[in-house]
């Protein structure tokens, strides 16, 4: 009887022990249950906040942050001029392509060319959603609706894998440049 | 914590140490400490589970001892006094009761497993159902899925029911039980041990006896080798295949059924080698849970020498007990009376044989593609044994039918046929597997075997050089063993140098052709999520 | 088998796996002797005399930039470049610390660039700087401090656990190598001597954050402090490197530090200084203006020989025997190579 006592005793320990069991953060060890169906993704080209494109678009041929450069700077033509930095040490170049308007920045990865930056210097190229150096803030907002980040002097919108900065560099509220980058 | 984690490579020698330093009645101790230990690295909440598993099957286990104790006490007590008739129903509700608290045991804790394990499973399922007709949507709960729950619950669960069978008693010392359960070599992917093989060395502290430490360490050094010379090594290729089905379907899949089978093969017996060699050192004998299964000639054989100690434990402790429960009679005269015997007596068998599968498929992963899978062994299993008669005509009648080619014919067979099956485990989308099997017949793209296609899977020359000589290494260590003592007892029966020698040149190979480090993702064991 | 069977046979198992192991991780670390030869940076510290009166730390800025040869021939300024590829502020440091158990120089200077870097970056780069060290806590704290999420302290310890797949990757080098390297360096500096001159180099894209990590400004502060301990004079300096690009933003932040600190701030992309200099871009970089060729980094010794005899007082030490004679062996080898790299131009 006495045993039995304490084995319920233990028993009844582990219960409200086990009350306690259940829910916790998912861990990459403690992975959840798989399940067949399919996850929806958010797409890359939509910010947090509005309407924003992480991708610029030049001449019909679009710049995705981290897309292959090889093929886009062949699609855009021979550009104004071309800077090369190479890697400290290792194989891997670094390139700055400079077109009319825009400039893009690449970096090796693993032997391939990635985009890492484009940036609009001029009013005579526009975002996808028409907004051009000389263009306000107050526009910009407008357009894209409340930035993810800002400060006196730039905009940011941004995304997994991305961000576009609207710059006011003279702290005027008037875009001096844009640039789509690595986030 | 994985076994190939630089932590544990160098960690498990220095157990081995203490472990033989320590005087022989604290030795148990020690690898309590070590597995907890172990246990912990997958983060300490995940202890509360398995203390759980361990406090309620120990409880449970003691009551249902004392309970049968004072059955026994009982009836002996008035053996003269009662009839036959009051001894059966005093035994009877005796019984009854000791039924209910274990099933309050096996309740509790596969329902522990079967919320943290299933449990988005059957809520998505459910929303699944609600969006046919409605908005409502239940909240999918996310929840922890503690490292080895699988496999130490149903090692537990087992441990209950064979004191409930009165197979052995009860383990008196909620220590010792608690190693038992946690032991931490098979808790990444078993075997599932029994109590009475396994306590009888777990708990005695072998000393260092140089044979046994020398054959053990070579067997932990030869799962290495599996693992990490050539399932970690052709793991970024069946990868590869899988993750783009469009760019790799017809004979890709069939390349991919290959690979696979490799992969899986090296790994989860690679790791159980490791899990088996280190019991070998510590003097703790192990269930072998791998008997050659690619020399299988059926898919029934194959499912005894695959994951044995799995198959052995949904035999014991489902196959057989549906198949005798009172239901389960009852619909056996029903089928027999209404179908006839011929049909009659099989309708329980399949019925329990796809049950069994059903929950061995749910036991491999909460998806739909692991059920499926499950059922379609079930499916192939039932259709050889009709067609079992239709076997032995064929082999009397004819003689090349018993013949060595003809067997390599049926091994062959076999591995392309459970190939076939695993399919489902790599795709995870039934509809998906489908469409891949369907165009291994419809997509003739035999050509890329040969144009350079193979050399995009993330392997380079050398890489097939190793996984061809791995793998024939593999098969000719496992033709050795077909007969007598394995390749490592002769080898070292022959000569201990040589024996020496091999383990040293072995733990270079590793060393040197492992497909770990920089540049190499470290894989989990297949079965760690599990 | 008998006791002594089992021991002898445990003591030649265990002394052909390290035996073996210390052999195959000799063999299957890269030598850096082609290709990647500023792998050999670090540990080529370790064979000058500990004799210097200055000792540059820092990236790629500094090993390029400053001829240790050209101090000293002018100067009589013994001096020493404790730099490695993309070496990041903390190894910086670490670097110096591990330096200053052999030496104490009158001078450390400091390229500042490196505090762009807040974070690990590579791995490669993190192996080229620290494989080199000798074991110390220093070391110990450089891996700490530098390890990327893919590696692991053991592999440093090991490095056979990293060079392991290398053995379908040995070349010739690695069994001429095998018993020690023999790198061309010149106390610390890569010479090159070939010309590209710097054209369309872009001005830096405006920055959302111009602040500098504040594990960066630690490790400043750590070498500051190190070298006011040690009674040496910490001088900070900016490189005349165009790319990668250094904003005014970061520039006015190590002004503020410098002035803060009453430490000397030399910034060689500095109009007057430049002009100074004498720094042309045409002629005096190898890679269009990230770093100078051997004509350039002679040009900016000259400039930075002037200013430490005048502004620090050091001495003029070609009249000590031993020192000359070690620094006129260095020297006949950097002229040597000088030449060899101008015949190969052609």
């Amino acid at each position: 009887m006495k045993q039995f006592r304490m084995i319920t005793g233990v028993v009844l320990t582990a219960f409200a022990v086990c009350a306690f069991t259940g829910c916790g953060e998912d861990e990459s060890s403690g992975i959840s249950s798989v399940v067949n169906s399919s996850v929806t993704e958010e797409s890359s080209n939509v910010s947090s906040t509005g309407e924003v494109s992480f991708t610029y678009t030049a001449g019909g041929t679009a710049i995705a942050i981290s897309a292959e450069s090889d093929p886009i700077i062949v699609a855009l033509g021979e550009p104004v001029s071309t800077f090369e930095a190479p890697s400290c040490a290792f194989e891997g170049t670094s390139y700055t392509y400079t077109y009319n308007g825009f400039i893009i920045e690449t970096y090796p990865d693993n032997g391939v060319n990635r985009v890492y930056a484009v940036t609009l210097v001029d009013n005579t190229v526009q975002t996808a959603e028409g907004i051009k150096v000389g263009d306000s803030l107050e526009a910009v907002h407008t357009v894209c609706g409340a930035p993810d980040n800002s400060s006196h002097f730039f905009d940011m919108y941004t995304t997994e894998g991305a961000a576009v900065q609207f710059f006011c560099q003279n702290g005027d509220g008037i875009v001096t440049s844009i640039v789509y980058t690595y986030h | 914590m994985l076994f190939t984690d630089f932590s544990f490579i160098l960690g498990v020698p220095l157990l081995f140490l203490v472990y033989f330093l320590l005087p022989q009645r604290f030795r148990w101790m020690l690898l309590l400490l070590a597995s907890y230990g172990f246990y912990a690295c997958s983060g300490l909440e995940n202890l509360l589970f398995i203390l759980t598993t361990t406090l309620t099957t120990y409880g449970f286990a003691r009551l249902l001892e004392v309970l049968a104790k004072q059955r026994n006490e009982t009836l002996a007590a008035h053996k003269t006094e009662w009839s036959r008739d009051a001894k059966k129903a005093y035994r009877d509700k005796a019984n009854k009761q000791r039924f209910v608290w274990l099933m309050v045991c096996i309740v509790l804790n596969f329902g522990i497993l079967a919320v943290l394990k299933y449990g988005a499973f059957t809520v998505n399922n459910i929303n699944a159902l609600l969006a046919l007709g409605t908005d409502t949507q239940l909240p999918v709960p996310d929840l922890l899925l503690p490292m080895g729950i699988s496999f130490y619950t149903f090692q537990s669960m087992g441990y209950l029911i064979d004191v409930y069978r009165e197979k052995h008693p009860a383990e008196q010392n909620p220590a010792r039980f608690a190693l038992f359960v946690s032991f931490f070599p098979q808790l990444v992917q078993g075997p599932i041990s029994r109590y009475d093989a396994l306590s009888s060395g777990l708990y005695a502290g072998n000393g260092f006896a140089p044979r046994r430490v020398l054959l053990g360490t070579q067997r932990i050094l030869w799962g290495y080798f599996k693992k990490m010379v050539i399932a970690d090594r052709i793991l970024p290729a069946v990868t590869a295949l899988i993750s783009a089905p469009e760019q790799y379907d017809g004979v890709f899949v069939f390349i991919g059924i290959l690979y696979y089978g490799l992969q899986l093969y090296a790994d989860f017996t690679g790791g159980i080698d490791i899990t088996i060699g280190i019991g070998q050192v510590l003097g703790i004998s192990m269930t072998e849970n791998f008997d050659r299964p690619f020399f299988s000639k059926n898919i029934s054989e194959y499912w005894r020498r695959w994951h044995i100690t799995l198959g052995t434990w949904f035999k014991d402790y489902l196959f057989y007990p549906l198949s005798v429960c009172q239901p389960m009679l009852k619909l056996s005269k029903w089928s027999r009376d209404t179908f006839g015997k011929e049909i009659g007596k099989r309708v329980p068998v399949y019925l329990a044989t796809l049950l069994v599968w059903f929950t061995t498929g749910l036991w491999h992963g909460a998806a739909w593609n692991f059920i499926v899978w499950g059922l379609m062994n079930a499916v192939v299993i039932l259709i050889s044994e009709e067609l079992h008669p239709l076997y032995i005509r064929f082999h009397k009648k004819f003689a090349w039918a018993n013949s060595h080619a003809y067997d390599g014919f049926q091994c062959i067979r076999t591995f392309l046929l459970m190939g076939c099956l695993r399919m489902f485990d790599c795709y995870r989308d039934v509809p998906m597997t489908f469409r891949m099997f369907g165009s291994m017949l419809t997509k003739w793209n035999i050509s890329a075997l040969f144009d350079g296609s193979l050399m995009n899977l993330s392997l380079k020359v050398q890489d097939y050089v190793i996984l061809l000589a791995g793998t024939a290494l593999m098969f000719a260590v496992s033709l050795c063993n077909r007969r007598g003592p394995c390749m490592r007892e002769k080898i070292l029966a022959r000569s201990h140098a040589l024996s020496c020698t091999l383990t040293v040149l072995l733990f270079f190979v590793v060393l040197l052709l492992g497909a770990y480090g920089i540049g190499y993702d470290q894989s989990q064991f297949i079965y760690n999520q599990f | 088998m008998t006791r002594k069977q089992v021991i002898l046979s445990a003591v030649a198992m265990s002394t052909a796996v390290v035996v073996g192991t210390a052999a195959l991780q000799r063999l299957l670390m890269p030598k850096y002797m082609s290709d990647v030869v500023e792998g050999n940076l670090i540990a080529d510290y370790y064979n000058s005399h500990f004799d210097h009166d200055v000792l540059f730390v820092g990236d790629c800025e500094v090993y390029e930039n400053f001829s240790p040869v050209r101090l000293w021939e002018d100067y009589g300024i013994s001096s020493n470049i404790r730099g490695s590829a993309q070496q990041l502020i903390w190894q910086s440091y670490y670097l110096l610390e591990d330096a200053l158990r052999y030496e104490t120089p009158d001078v450390v200077i400091f390229n500042v660039l490196s505090m762009k870097y807040a974070t690990p970056q590579n791995e490669a780069y993190n192996r080229m700087s620290i494989d080199g060290m000798r074991w110390s806590s220093s070391k110990v704290n450089a891996i700490r401090a530098s390890m990327t999420e893919e590696e692991s302290f053991l592999s440093y310890v090991f490095p056979i656990l990293r060079y392991h797949s290398r053995w379908s990757e040995l070349t010739t080098d690695d069994f001429k190598y095998y018993f020690g390297v023999d790198p061309d360096f010149y106390a610390g500096y890569y010479l090159r001597a070939d010309v590209k001159a710097a054209e369309n180099v872009p001005e830096g894209r405006p920055l959302a954050d111009y602040s500098f990590g504040v594990v960066c400004w630690e490790y400043l502060e750590k070498m500051r402090q190190l070298c006011e301990e040690k009674g040496i004079e910490f001088v900070l300096v900016k490189a005349p490197s165009l790319y990668p690009y250094w904003y005014d933003e970061w520039n006015i932040q190590i002004v503020d530090y410098a002035a803060e600190h009453n430490l000397a701030y030399i910034n060689f992309l500095d109009e007057t200084i430049m002009a100074e200099t004498g720094i042309d871009f045409k002629t005096d970089t190898y890679d269009g203006g990230l770093h100078m060729n051997v004509y350039g980094a002679e040009k900016l010794s000259v400039w930075l020989g002037d200013y430490l005899t005048k502004e620090l007082s050091l001495q003029d030490r070609r009249g000590e025997p031993e020192l000359a004679a070690y620094w006129a062996e260095i020297a006949e080898e950097y002229g040597k190579e000088w030449q060899r790299q101008l015949n190969a131009i052609g």
